[in-house]
């Protein structure tokens, strides 16, 4: 935070930054006069902020007099040291996230801390000290109750793992947040007090976070109304389930989430949801929706039924959550022609064709809708650029993604959002899985469903994550949106079970290298990059399906995309192998400095009922190559995560052979883990990002449709 | 641009379409992987089933009813309890076939799950005494393509109501319409509503007393 530079060049590459003293402005290596003078020049900036919240003010104020006078002496290393073991270089990844119960590793890179081989060391892990409590901290104290010794070797991270002992006992969080954020210290000198040459993981954010299985009640005891009358509502729509914390009134103002139900459902089948986001602190309401004329009739309801709430707190449920709803933090959830009336709410909201009398649009903090139909299309089903949430199930036999009809493709909303955006993708669930008591329309492989406890419990894991992601930017949340499900899930959920994530951040958080929007020739990136194939050819196109079936042909190259209205634009591209072969997306040199981005990401699907894809009968694993300017190149396979581009889901229909809708996925690798493998790569000069396929790097045959080759920040 | 179309036919050629689809739903290959749970979308336009309640209501306050484009302001009609084929009926998130009083979308209340009742509000223009101004046995009732009706415009409306007739469409047998409303209303009249809001709240009511079990 303080020293931006520092924190950046951390965040991007891996590399060691020495923290001396935050506080320190001027360098003189005493909290004094000078740094006041810098402080007072940046008020209101983030140019010294101490604290973490992006702005300097009285807080950070408070801290640089609380310190005044302090010789800036102590120094240490800071560094990531969390993650978990991978079976294939690198070896190890550093990511901060670890459900309770399960195992937490550790790992050190003795090929850069060479000082430290054949050293004893202690493991510290303490409480999540901001980066000012780190200056005064020196005295380190393991929550655990004990520091754990660990004798460190050469061999580089790969000889250097261990788990942390003593974590059965470490407690989870006590208030709605998923985790608990902690930090890791290795003592070098085993001296118990923080010095020169000690390991810190957790300068600013924190180092590790113990995450509770998010698909378990939360902290709070909750309280259902299982039914109130709201005004100003559509006449036979007023009724609706509330649902908050039975506490609520000794807590601050609440979010309010909304969820609007499809047609032929009721209000009352999804207590899984209300009680669910109850219990971690948010006010839900179930209401009556009017979805038999309509979206449009739809989107109303959901609207009323908001303000209706916003309206009604102080009398409803006898006033138990008089003045707790934030109605600046409000979440729609939405289901099937519900999942579409939210958007096309937030459409008309976003056009001033409604105007709410106690809350306005950008109060809309999320959408989230689950297996949405898309009856009114382009310019009107539309989250706009608000952070939108999509699950999916493979088996809906009712919003079926078909090929031949756009109005049961649930992904053409989610192409058209422009803001944060994921998608949760389950195979085995069917449409009414999402409520409690909807019809069977399972529609697939015998053997394959997942039902409805399954599926709502990832969809409790998922929509939790989006929302405390979404307001919060909860890091624990953030996890279990971007990394594969086979890397992070909670452990609840069944080893059999395929669940798909995308996961896509706004412009402001990453450079795009290739999304296939402009620059349309395959020979040249969005970015304005060379593109060269060399063993195949890469072809672009508009993310729809061309025909009414599933069949493969050649002439219809985009099969299975079913994510867009002929009035769409979103493009993607798409290759295939059956030998080892190479696409290269050189980066202009003016975007070399990928010194501000932590991970390379794209999203990509194998394409379903091709020949290749039948072959492989598997996930898909390929290779990341990036290149620096000085020729250094660093490969990782995507499997190394634990996770390949999925098989499709092997549903029939809609033509000849077995597969369903394109299952887009999101791979995103640490660039630091492109440094740990080779550790002259240089990250503020890079000449090209490449993808290896064939058998020499992943799998022998394969086709790829693949979008948003981009880098992000975390 | 890949709109799901259901061709138009009569009865006949509805009953060998769901012969072939019953036929085709029983050999082991759909059985696989058939859309289970919901029904075939029945061939449109087609004649509704039986109708077994009736009441004509009056509401104080009228109301711009969502079932058209047009938004036309209704102030009576009757309540209408129907018997329906399930496919015709069933709530799919997909567009479904629009039960239609001529040229009007019919308000269906809250239809259930695998039910076969229909539970609706048919709109009619007022007479003096604010009641409708046709007789019941005068209304066509019957099911046009699958829509959303709130995108259905007066003048689309009017010219699928225009061919069903010529179709062969008929109105509700006289016989049968005196029966439903001696069901409803012998006895209590028509129903004096304060707004569309106890409307509903009788039609949820009427539906109650066939379907006691709401699914």
């Amino acid at each position: 935070m303080i020293r931006q530079t520092r924190s950046v060049f951390l965040v991007a590459c891996c590399s060691v930054s020495v923290l001396a003293c935050p506080p320190d402005f001027d360098g003189d290596g005493v909290v004094g006069g000078g740094d006041l003078g810098i402080m007072l020049a940046a008020w209101g900036t983030g140019g010294a902020d101490l604290t973490g919240d992006g702005n300097t003010t009285g807080v950070d104020l408070a801290e640089l007099l609380s310190i005044w006078g302090l010789e800036c002496t102590t120094t240490f290393t800071s560094t990531p040291l969390a993650g978990h073991a991978l079976t294939t270089a690198p070896w190890f990844t550093n990511t901060d996230v670890f459900v309770a119960g399960s195992a937490m590793t550790i790992g050190v890179d003795t090929t850069r801390f060479t000082d430290l081989v054949g050293q004893l060391v202690r493991i510290y892990l303490t409480p999540d000290w901001t980066e000012s409590e780190w200056i005064l901290g020196t005295q380190l104290v393991d929550v655990r109750g004990a520091f754990q010794p660990w004798a460190l070797v050469g061999g580089g991270v790969q000889s250097n793992q261990v788990q942390l002992t003593s974590t059965a006992t470490l407690a989870t969080a006590v208030d709605g947040a998923i985790g608990r954020g902690f930090d890791l210290v290795i003592d070098a000198d085993q001296s118990g007090t923080l010095s020169i040459g000690d390991l810190v993981d957790g300068q600013t954010n924190a180092g590790m976070v113990v995450a509770r299985d998010p698909s378990v009640t939360g902290p709070f005891a909750t309280t259902t109304l299982a039914s109130y009358t709201a005004t100003g509502v559509t006449a036979g729509f007023t009724a609706a389930r509330l649902y908050y914390p039975t506490a609520i009134q000794s807590m601050t103002a609440r979010p309010l989430v909304v969820i609007s139900h499809g047609n032929g459902h009721q209000y009352t089948w999804y207590d899984y949801l209300g009680t669910h986001l109850a219990s971690y602190g948010f006010v839900v309401i179930s209401h009556q929706n009017n979805t038999v004329p309509g979206i449009e009739t739809s989107s109303t309801t959901t609207l009323q039924h908001t303000q209706a709430i916003i309206a009604q707190e102080s009398t409803v449920a006898a006033g138990a959550i008089a003045n707790r709803i934030d109605s600046n933090q409000i979440v729609w959830i939405g289901h099937s022609r519900g999942g579409e009336g939210i958007c096309r709410a937030f459409d008309r909201l976003f056009d001033n064709a409604f105007v709410p009398t106690n809350y306005i649009t950008s109060d809309i903090k999320l959408l989230i809708s689950i297996a949405p139909t898309d009856f009114l299309g382009t310019g009107s089903a539309d989250p706009h650029a608000t952070p939108f949430m999509l699950l999916y199930g493979s088996a809906d036999g009712d919003v079926c993604g078909c090929p031949n009809n756009d109005i049961t493709d649930s992904f053409n909303v989610y192409e058209r959002a422009s803001g944060w955006k994921m998608s949760t993708y389950l195979q085995g669930s069917d449409h009414n899985d999402f409520n409690c008591c909807g019809f069977d329309d399972f529609t697939g492989p015998a053997g394959t469903a997942i039902g409805r406890t399954e599926t709502q419990d990832v969809a409790k894991v998922q929509i939790l994550s989006a929302v405390l992601f979404t307001l919060y930017r909860d890091p624990a949340a953030s996890e279990f949106l971007w990394r594969q499900d086979e890397s992070l899930r909670s452990p609840l959920q069944a080893s059999t079970t395929t669940v798909v994530r995308e996961f896509q951040p706004i412009a402001t958080q990453s450079r795009v290298i290739d999304n296939f929007q402009t620059n349309t020739a395959p020979t040249v990136s969005s970015c304005g990059g060379a593109v060269l194939s060399s063993g195949t050819a890469l072809g672009e196109g508009l993310m729809q399906d061309a025909n009414t079936a599933y069949t493969w042909i050649v002439t219809d190259p985009q099969n299975g995309l079913a994510r867009g209205r002929a009035a769409d634009t979103q493009r993607s591209g798409v290759f295939e192998f059956a030998q080892n072969s190479s696409i290269a997306w050189t980066i202009p040199t003016a975007l070399a400095n990928c010194t501000d981005f932590a991970f390379v990401q794209f999203r990509a699907a194998q394409g379903t009922r091709h020949p290749n894809t039948v072959t492989l009968n598997g996930d898909l694993n390929l290779t990341v190559r990036i290149t620096d300017m000085a020729g250094v190149m660093s490969d990782i396979r995507i499997g190394a995560y634990g996770g390949g581009i999925e098989r499709p889901y092997q549903r029939t229909g809609y033509g000849t052979g077995a597969g369903w809708q394109s299952e887009m996925e999101t791979i995103r690798l640490p660039l630091a883990d492109f440094v740990l493998q080779s550790p002259t790569l240089n990250l503020s000069a890079v000449q090209s990002i490449t993808l290896l396929v064939g058998g020499s790097y992943g799998s022998s045959v394969g086709r790829l449709q693949i979008d948003d080759i981009m880098l992000t920040q975390p | 641009m890949k709109q799901q179309t259901i061709p138009s036919r009569f009865r006949a050629v509805r009953c060998v379409a769901l012969i072939v689809g019953a036929l085709a739903l029983a050999s082991p290959s759909a059985m696989a992987q058939g859309q289970q749970g919901i029904p075939p979308i029945p061939a449109t336009p087609a004649r509704v089933g039986e109708i077994v309640w009736a009441r004509p209501f009056t509401v104080e306050v009228p109301w711009a009813s969502d079932w058209r484009a047009d938004h036309p302001t209704t102030s009576c009609g009757w309540i209408v309890v129907l018997r329906a084929e399930s496919g015709m009926c069933f709530p799919r998130q997909v567009a479904s076939p629009v039960l239609m009083a001529n040229d009007m979308p019919v308000e269906v209340i809250e239809p259930v799950q695998g039910g076969t009742l229909v539970v609706a509000i048919v709109r009619a223009d007022p007479n003096a005494q604010s009641l409708p101004n046709v007789a019941l046995s005068s209304i066509t009732l019957w099911w046009s393509a699958p829509a959303l009706p709130e995108q259905i415009t007066a003048a689309a409306a009017q010219e699928s109501w225009n061919a069903a007739s010529q179709g062969g469409m008929k109105p509700v047998d006289e016989r049968a319409a005196t029966k439903a409303l001696d069901a409803g209303a012998k006895g209590v009249g028509p129903l004096q509503a304060k707004d569309r809001q106890e409307l509903s709240d009788a039609a949820l009511a009427a539906r109650l007393a066939f379907e006691p079990v709401v699914r």
